[in-house]
């Protein structure tokens, strides 16, 4: 199963919210994948083993998974682009 | 391997139902680090010997001996004392194999404690050995030894090694005292195994994993026994059963066993519970003859038709052959079930009783209300058969023994659970061979398996049923396949064969679809309820350096978190602002819970005079969040960010003069949320 990574600054509030509203839409379709919120300490522990990584912030350094933006989850805008760049990452 | 490793296998070995964070605070470790932990052992195992299952941690019975085989045995001990009833067992079983005197220093080695502990622990001991006609006999010079009838004494052993391998890492304490040789208790379990195919019996998988103990340290004490021994079996002829020539088979290079040492051993198998027997019906059979009469008995006293009745007959017989050669040894099977089953099923017992006596009949004597129960389980567990309807999702109830004890974890699971069919109970062993199709695994002891799988002990108080049902449903709400297959199953003979993939493609998005707002409804009880004191409305302008003080002081003052906590906050939140926001223009100050939250809390602060942060952003509303481990609080934060996304309500927050409207915005369920459904199920219609 694919895995999808989300980091914020603790890793139990923000990452958690997107990652939850992240696998509602995974569900709704029909895509599985494991999503995951996790502390943007851990990041480049967990980084080797996803999919696809979900910022909560403007990145300073390149993963080499696509790396979408989590602010659009959170304020709706530009969520469409940000959800069918997620779909396509999981093909 | 380094210290919190084998110290987090160590617990892990001498702890059942263990959770992540109890290994949080037992070993100082944030979740994270457990989990590394946890994956850097199984790594270093090349397998998974440590399983996670929800929150909970655990090994399986051939994982912790695995372990202690690669870390304690060579390099230092398991155990660093043993409570009086381990001490009981070890002194029992060693003055039985040794069949010598043993002196205070010698018992005290062994079970770790002082000569004195030993001295009073041998005061009790002789106490209850009495009771047994088993006396120990002490000399000054010499120490003790046991003396008294040998049946007695080998019952007294079969039993203490039985309690042994029943505590908690018991095999790896018989390792660890040297009491057993690992290549000899293997030998036996594959003669067992060979005894199994050529009388066609299958062994229960607690009976399988017990006998070889058993038989090995019976065989210990035969051979130190050097006078003539013999027992009497009332009635029964076993030496001319079937069964007796071949389990006697099985010890034929123990050349020095007696015909009353390979009787004694060859009643250990008989008397063992079995979840399969080639012989269980034999026309003719007394025992047969008995079940048919103890079923017409169930049938009348019940006044209804058991369906399947061979079948029932079977079962019946599987349970009573064994516990007939339990009633000759003189055995008293223990069940942990009966007081329990006796406060809910009475009547059910009550009726079973009066049934019996065709059983009675063939042992003289009275039925234990132990054994009464274990029928009471199989009669019980039939008649809700009778009862099963259409169901969607498919589980199984897996124990150790396979037999009776799990029929009332089934009975209670089927109770707790209508919407499943549960196939049935079995053995792990019986269930890997026979490989049926399910869902969901509810299973006594750990196991290993992809399918969702809960771990559940016999008996489930109120406090399991709670936390096994929320487990449960949302295993189900996760998993829409089952209904779809069933929908599928009744509506393909209507769809024309090459639309049958895209119909069951369409039912899968529309119940996913269901599902998805079934969990957001739910999320409704889950949610915090805000009252006014948490919100805050600040009309001044306030400095950004200012935010966390402000914002975090009501949930200080209601003692929800600590300084430290605050403090932590401040050092976190003011590097990492930009990643801790739950929506537009609104921040969300917090760290993990570890850093000093005492309950969960929430603090909304609506700065009608925006802040604005370092980066020139806008700041609205902040909301100060006191976490929970368990992320409790993500649910309002998923109502929260709903609320936030929506313009309008924004717009009515930032504007409100009245705390009471605002706390009425924030414990509504509207928001964004209906156009996040909306968005999310786009792809559906």
């Amino acid at each position: 199963m694919k895995k999808v990574i989300v980091a914020c600054g603790s890793g139990v509030a923000t990452s958690q919210t997107v990652a939850s509203k992240v696998k509602s839409i995974l569900e709704e379709k029909g895509v599985r994948a494991s999503v995951e919120a996790v502390d943007i300490k851990s990041l480049d522990q967990y980084i080797k083993t996803s999919d696809v990584y979900i910022s909560i912030t403007k990145n300073t350094k390149e993963y080499d998974i696509p790396t979408l933006n989590g602010i659009a989850f959170l304020t709706g805008m530009g969520m469409e682009e940000e959800t069918q760049k997620l779909l396509d990452a999981l093909k | 391997m380094g210290g919190d490793k084998t110290r987090i296998i160590k617990h892990l070995i001498l702890k059942d139902n263990v959770q992540i964070q109890e290994l949080m605070i037992e070993f100082q470790l944030t979740k994270l680090e457990v989990r590394e932990t946890i994956n850097n052992i199984n790594d270093s195992f090349n397998k998974d010997v440590i399983i996670s299952s929800g929150q909970a941690v655990y090994m399986t019975e051939a994982a912790k001996m695995l372990c202690y085989k690669k870390i304690f045995r060579e390099k230092g001990k398991l155990f660093s004392h043993h409570e009086f009833e381990t001490r009981y067992n070890l002194i029992i079983i060693v003055l039985a194999v040794e069949k010598k005197y043993l002196s205070l220093l010698e018992l005290a080695e062994i079970c770790l404690v002082s000569k004195n502990t030993i001295l009073n622990d041998m005061k009790l001991i002789k106490q209850d050995l009495e009771q047994k006609e088993i006396d120990v006999d002490y000399s000054r010079k010499h120490g003790y030894v046991m003396k008294g009838s040998e049946f007695a004494i080998r019952n007294l052993l079969v039993t203490a090694v039985k309690d042994v391998l029943r505590s908690l890492a018991g095999r790896i304490l018989l390792e660890e005292k040297n009491l057993v040789d690992s290549s000899k208790i293997f030998r036996l379990r594959k003669r067992l195994e060979r005894v199994e195919s050529r009388i066609g019996i299958t062994l229960t998988d607690e009976q399988l994993d017990e006998l070889p103990y058993i038989i090995h340290f019976v065989i210990k004490r035969a051979k130190k026994l050097d006078t003539k021994w013999s027992f009497k079996i009332e009635k029964y002829d076993i030496k001319n059963t079937v069964e007796f020539p071949e389990i006697q088979q099985m010890f034929w290079d123990y050349d020095f066993l007696t015909q009353s040492d390979l009787l004694y051993l060859s009643l250990q198998v008989l008397a063992s519970n079995m979840v399969e027997s080639a012989l269980a019906i034999t026309d003719g059979d007394e025992v047969s003859e008995a079940t048919d009469k103890f079923i017409d008995n169930i049938e009348a006293n019940l006044a209804m038709h058991m369906h399947r009745r061979n079948e029932l007959k079977n079962k019946v017989l599987l349970h009573m052959r064994p516990a007939i050669y339990r009633s000759l040894l003189g055995f008293q099977i223990n069940n942990p079930l009966t007081q329990e089953f006796l406060d809910q099923y009475h009547e059910i017992y009550c009726v079973v009783k009066k049934s019996v006596k065709p059983f009675q009949d063939i042992i003289h004597r009275e039925l234990s209300t132990e054994e009464i129960v274990y029928l009471c389980m199989i009669v019980l567990s039939w008649i809700y058969e009778a009862e099963e309807t259409e169901t969607i999702f498919k589980a199984v109830v897996l124990c150790q023994s396979g037999t009776s004890i799990s029929k009332l974890l089934l009975v209670t699971l089927q109770s707790m659970f209508p919407e499943i069919d549960f196939i049935g109970a079995y053995s792990v062993r019986q269930f890997e061979q026979d490989g049926e199709e399910v869902d969901f695994i509810f299973t006594t002891v750990p196991i290993n398996d992809k399918r969702a799988t809960f771990i559940v002990p016999p008996i489930l108080d109120s406090q399991t049923r709670i936390d096994l049902r929320n487990r449960v449903q949302g295993e189900m709400r996760n998993n829409s396949d089952p209904l779809v297959r069933s929908l599928m199953k009744v509506i393909k003979p209507y769809i024309p064969s090459q639309y049958i993939d895209v119909v069951s493609r369409k039912v899968c998005c529309l119940l996913a679809k269901q599902n998805a707002s079934k969990v957001q409804t739910d999320n409704g009880s889950d949610q915090f309820k805000f009252s006014i004191d948490n919100i805050s409305i600040i009309k001044e302008s306030i400095d950004w350096k200012e935010l966390v003080d402000i914002s975090m002081l009501p949930l200080f003052r209601r003692k929800s978190i600590t300084q430290h906590y605050v403090n932590k906050t401040k050092k976190v939140f003011y590097s990492n602002y930009n990643r801790m926001l739950i929506a537009e223009n609104v921040y969300l100050p917090h760290v993990a819970a570890k850093f000093g939250v005492k309950k969960m809390d929430f603090q909304i602060v609506v700065l009608k005079k925006p802040a604005f942060t370092p980066n020139g952003e806008k700041v609205k509303i902040v909301v100060a969040l006191a976490p929970s481990v368990e992320n409790d609080h993500v649910p309002t934060l998923i109502k929260l960010n709903n609320l936030f996304m929506d313009k309008n309500i924004m717009c009515q927050m930032m504007k409100e003069e009245n705390i009471f409207t605002i706390q009425s915005i924030l414990n509504s369920l509207g928001g964004a949320e209906d156009e996040f459904c909306k968005f999310v199920s786009e792809g559906i219609n």
